[in-house]
C-alpha cells in the first residue's frame, strides 16, 4: 500500500526528463501555440515567399504590359481579378507589387531602428545633457503627426519609392529612440548592471553585452508593429502620388491608377489592391500582438 | 499642480519652437533657389523678385553672425547688435506669424489667413464627427467585448477591430463610395454641401449653423455629406479605442473591489458602470488624445477622396502646386492643434486620476 502511494507522488512531474528550454525557444512554443499569431505567420509567410518568388518565376515587365482589347474586363477565368484601364491582369501585377510592400516596410524599419535604437540607447546610457538633447530633438519629430510628416518629406524630396522609404523611415526614429531609452532606463539599475561595472566592464561591452539582450524583446515587438505602418504609410504616399510611380505594380499606386474607374462600376481594380494591402498589414498585426504576449508572459491579461 | 501645468506648457513651447526652425528649414531643404523652386523656372522675373523680398531671401538663415563680429570690431554698439543678430529669415518669420501674418498664397495671392479661415472649420467638423463615430462604436464594442470575454460577439468585433487598423482609409474611403454612392445612389460622393446650394454660415460648422439659423433640410443635406467621410476617417480610431477599451475594461475586472462589489450583491450593470468603467477611464482618455493627431493627418486621405474643402486637402493641393508658404503654415497649424490636445489629455490626468499627484 505505501509504496503503491510513493510511486504515484512520483510519476506526475518527472525533473530529470524535462528538456532544458531557453528563454527563445520558450517564447517560440508560446508563439505557435497561440491561433492568431499562427495565422499571421502563414499571411506573412506567404507574402514573402510570394515577393521572393514572382521575380523568378514570371519577368514581368510593367513598361510593355497593356491589353487594351482586354481593357476593364470584370474577373474571369482568364483574368481571375479581372483586368484595368490598361487591360492589364490585376493578380499578375498584384502578385509583383508584394514585393515593394515588403522592401519599404523592411527598410524604412531597418532606418528607424538602426539611427532611433541607438540614439535612444546612448540618451539612456549617458543621461545628462546628452539625453536631454536628444530627446528634446526627438520631440520636436515626435510632434508632427506621422502620415503629416512622412508626407512632408517627401513633398521637399521628391515622389519616388527610395524617398518613401526615407520619409517613413525618419517617422520611425523617435518611436525606437523613445522606447529603446526608456528599456535601457529601466535596466541601467539592475544589479547585474552594477555587477558589470564593477568588474571592470568597458561602456561599450555593458551596453553590447549586458543592456541589448534585455531591451530585446519590446524592440523586436515593435519592429513588427512598425513593418506593419509603413506598409500602410507608403501605399498611403502611393496613393497620393508621392510614392513609387506608376507604371509600376505598388499597390498604393495601382488604387490611385484606377480608382476614377470606380464610377464606370469597375469595382475589380479597387477590391483587390486594398485587400492585399489590408492582409499583409493584417497578418503583421497579428504576428506583432502574438509576439508581445509571447515574449513578455507577465502581460498576459 | 500648477507647476506641473507650467512645466507642460514650457515643454510644449519649447517643442512648438523646435517645429517652427523645422517647418521654417523646410522649403530651404528642397535643392535651388526656393523662389524659382515656388514658381517653376519660366518665371518672371519681378514675380521672383517679389518672393524673394517676402521670404527675405538676402538674409542670413537662422541667426545672423555677422552683427557679432560687428560688435567684437566695435562697429556698432551692443544693443544694436543684439537686434543685428536676429535679424535673420527664420526670426522674421517667426515675428510675423506671432503677429499673426501668416503670409500669401503663391497661387492664389490671397492671405493664407483668410483660406485658413475658410478651411479650418470643415476639418474640425469631419474630425470631431469622426471621433464621434469612433467614441460611440468603439467605446461600447469594447466594453462589451471585456465582460463577455472570448464570446463569439469578443472574437468577431475584436478581428474585426485588428481589420480595422489594418485597412489604409483611403480605400476604405473609395469602397464607401463605390458602394453607397455610385452602385446604391444613396450618399453625395464629394463636397460639404451640395454646390448648387449655399448655406447662411456663422461658426462654419455646417452642422451647428444650420441648427442655429433653424434650417432643417440643410442640416440633413449637411449630415448626408458628412457620413461617408467621417466613417472613412473614424474607422482606425474607431478599432483603436474599440481594442484599448477591452484591454482597460478586463484589467479592471480583475481587481478586489469588483468582486466585492459583486460579492455585495450588486447588479452586473451597476458594477461595470459605476465601478469598473470610472477606473477603466484614463487609459481609454488617453487613447482617444492620442488619435487627434492620426486624426488630422488621416484627414489629407479623407478629404482628398471626398473632394472636402478642409485643411488636408488644402494642404495637399499646395503640395502638388509647390505653394510652399501654405504647405508651412498648414504643417505649423496640425501640428500645434495636436500639440494642444495632447497638452490638454496630460493636464486631465490629474482631474480625472486623483492617485496621481505631481511633486
Amino acid at each position: 500500500m505505501a509504496e503503491t502511494t510513493a510511486r504515484k507522488v512520483e510519476l506526475p512531474v518527472d525533473f530529470a526528463v524535462r528538456e532544458h528550454r531557453s528563454l527563445w525557444g520558450d517564447a517560440w512554443r508560446r508563439l505557435i501555440s497561440l491561433n492568431t499569431a499562427r495565422l499571421g505567420m502563414v499571411i506573412v509567410g506567404v507574402l514573402l515567399l510570394v515577393s521572393i518568388l514572382a521575380p523568378i518565376v514570371h519577368d514581368y515587365n510593367p513598361k510593355i504590359d497593356s491589353n487594351l482589347e482586354e481593357r476593364l474586363k470584370p474577373p474571369s477565368r482568364e483574368h481571375v481579378l479581372g483586368t484595368d484601364n490598361l487591360g492589364r491582369d490585376v493578380l499578375v501585377r498584384l502578385i509583383h507589387g508584394a514585393r515593394y510592400s515588403l522592401v519599404v516596410g523592411v527598410i524604412s524599419v531597418s532606418i528607424g531602428l538602426i539611427i532611433g535604437g541607438t540614439l535612444g540607447m546612448l540618451a539612456g546610457f549617458i543621461g545628462g545633457a546628452t539625453d536631454r538633447i536628444i530627446m528634446r530633438c526627438m520631440d520636436v519629430i515626435l510632434a508632427f503627426p506621422a502620415m503629416l510628416l512622412a508626407i512632408a518629406i517627401v513633398a521637399v524630396r521628391g515622389p519616388g519609392l527610395n524617398n518613401t522609404m526615407v520619409a517613413v523611415g525618419v517617422v520611425f526614429i523617435p518611436i525606437f529612440a523613445r522606447l529603446a531609452r526608456s528599456m535601457v532606463l529601466s535596466v541601467k539599475e539592475s544589479e547585474y548592471i552594477t555587477a558589470a561595472i564593477c568588474a571592470g566592464a568597458t561602456g561599450r561591452r555593458i551596453l553590447w553585452r549586458h543592456v541589448l539582450p534585455n531591451i530585446l524583446s519590446p524592440i523586436i515587438v515593435q519592429t513588427t508593429l512598425g513593418l506593419a505602418s509603413a506598409i500602410l504609410w507608403a501605399a498611403g504616399l502611393g496613393f497620393l502620388g508621392l510614392g513609387q510611380q506608376p507604371p509600376k505594380p505598388e499597390w498604393g499606386a495601382m488604387l490611385s491608377d484606377s480608382y476614377k474607374f470606380l464610377a464606370k462600376g469597375a469595382w475589380w481594380v479597387i477590391v483587390s489592391p486594398g485587400v492585399a494591402i489590408m492582409l499583409a498589414v493584417f497578418g503583421l498585426n497579428l504576428m506583432g500582438d502574438g509576439l508581445r504576449d509571447a515574449l513578455d508572459p507577465k502581460l498576459q491579461v | 499642480m500648477t507647476r506641473h501645468i507650467i512645466n507642460h506648457l514650457l515643454s510644449l513651447i519649447l517643442t512648438m519652437l523646435g517645429v517652427t526652425i523645422l517647418v521654417f528649414l523646410f522649403i530651404h531643404l528642397i535643392p535651388g533657389d526656393p523662389a524659382i523652386v515656388m514658381l517653376g523656372e519660366h518665371a518672371a522675373v519681378e514675380n521672383v523678385e517679389r518672393i524673394r523680398e517676402q521670404l527675405g531671401l538676402n538674409k542670413s538663415l537662422i541667426l545672423n553672425l555677422d552683427a557679432m563680429g560687428q560688435v567684437f570690431r566695435g562697429e556698432i554698439s551692443i544693443g544694436e547688435g543684439f537686434k543685428g543678430f536676429f535679424d535673420s529669415q527664420y526670426f522674421g518669420f517667426l515675428g510675423r506669424l506671432l503677429q499673426g501674418d501668416l503670409g500669401r498664397s503663391v497661387h492664389e495671392h490671397t492671405p493664407i489667413a483668410d483660406l485658413l479661415k475658410l478651411k479650418f472649420p470643415a476639418t474640425v467638423e469631419l474630425s470631431l464627427m469622426a471621433m464621434v463615430f469612433a467614441i460611440a462604436v468603439g467605446m461600447p464594442a469594447g466594453i462589451i467585448s471585456a465582460t463577455r470575454r472570448n464570446s463569439v460577439f469578443d472574437n468577431v468585433s475584436m478581428i474585426g477591430a485588428l481589420m480595422g487598423v489594418s485597412m489604409p482609409i483611403f480605400w476604405l474611403g473609395l469602397m464607401l463610395i463605390y458602394f453607397f454612392g455610385v452602385k446604391l445612389g444613396l450618399m453625395p460622393t464629394y463636397g460639404r454641401f451640395p454646390v448648387y446650394l449655399s448655406l447662411e454660415t456663422v461658426t462654419g460648422l455646417y452642422i451647428l449653423d444650420s441648427i442655429i439659423t433653424g434650417n432643417l433640410e440643410a442640416l440633413g443635406l449637411a449630415l448626408k455629406h458628412l457620413a461617408m467621410p467621417s466613417v472613412a476617417l473614424g474607422t482606425i480610431p474607431m478599432a483603436t479605442i474599440a481594442r484599448m477599451t477591452r484591454s482597460s475594461v478586463l484589467e479592471v475586472l480583475q481587481q478586489d473591489y469588483i468582486r466585492t462589489a459583486y460579492a455585495k450583491g450588486l447588479r452586473e450593470r451597476v458594477v461595470i458602470i459605476r465601478h469598473a468603467l470610472k477606473n477603466a477611464f484614463l487609459p481609454i482618455i488617453t487613447v482617444i488624445g492620442l488619435q487627434v493627431g492620426g486624426l488630422l493627418a488621416g484627414a489629407i486621405m479623407t478629404e482628398t477622396i471626398f473632394s472636402w474643402p478642409g485643411v488636408g486637402k488644402w494642404v495637399y493641393d499646395a503640395i502638388l502646386a509647390r505653394d510652399y508658404p501654405v504647405v508651412q503654415v498648414a504643417v505649423l497649424i496640425i501640428t500645434l492643434v495636436v500639440a494642444i490636445v495632447n497638452l490638454a489629455v496630460d493636464i486631465s490626468y490629474v482631474y480625472l486620476n486623483p492617485r496621481i499627484r505631481y511633486e
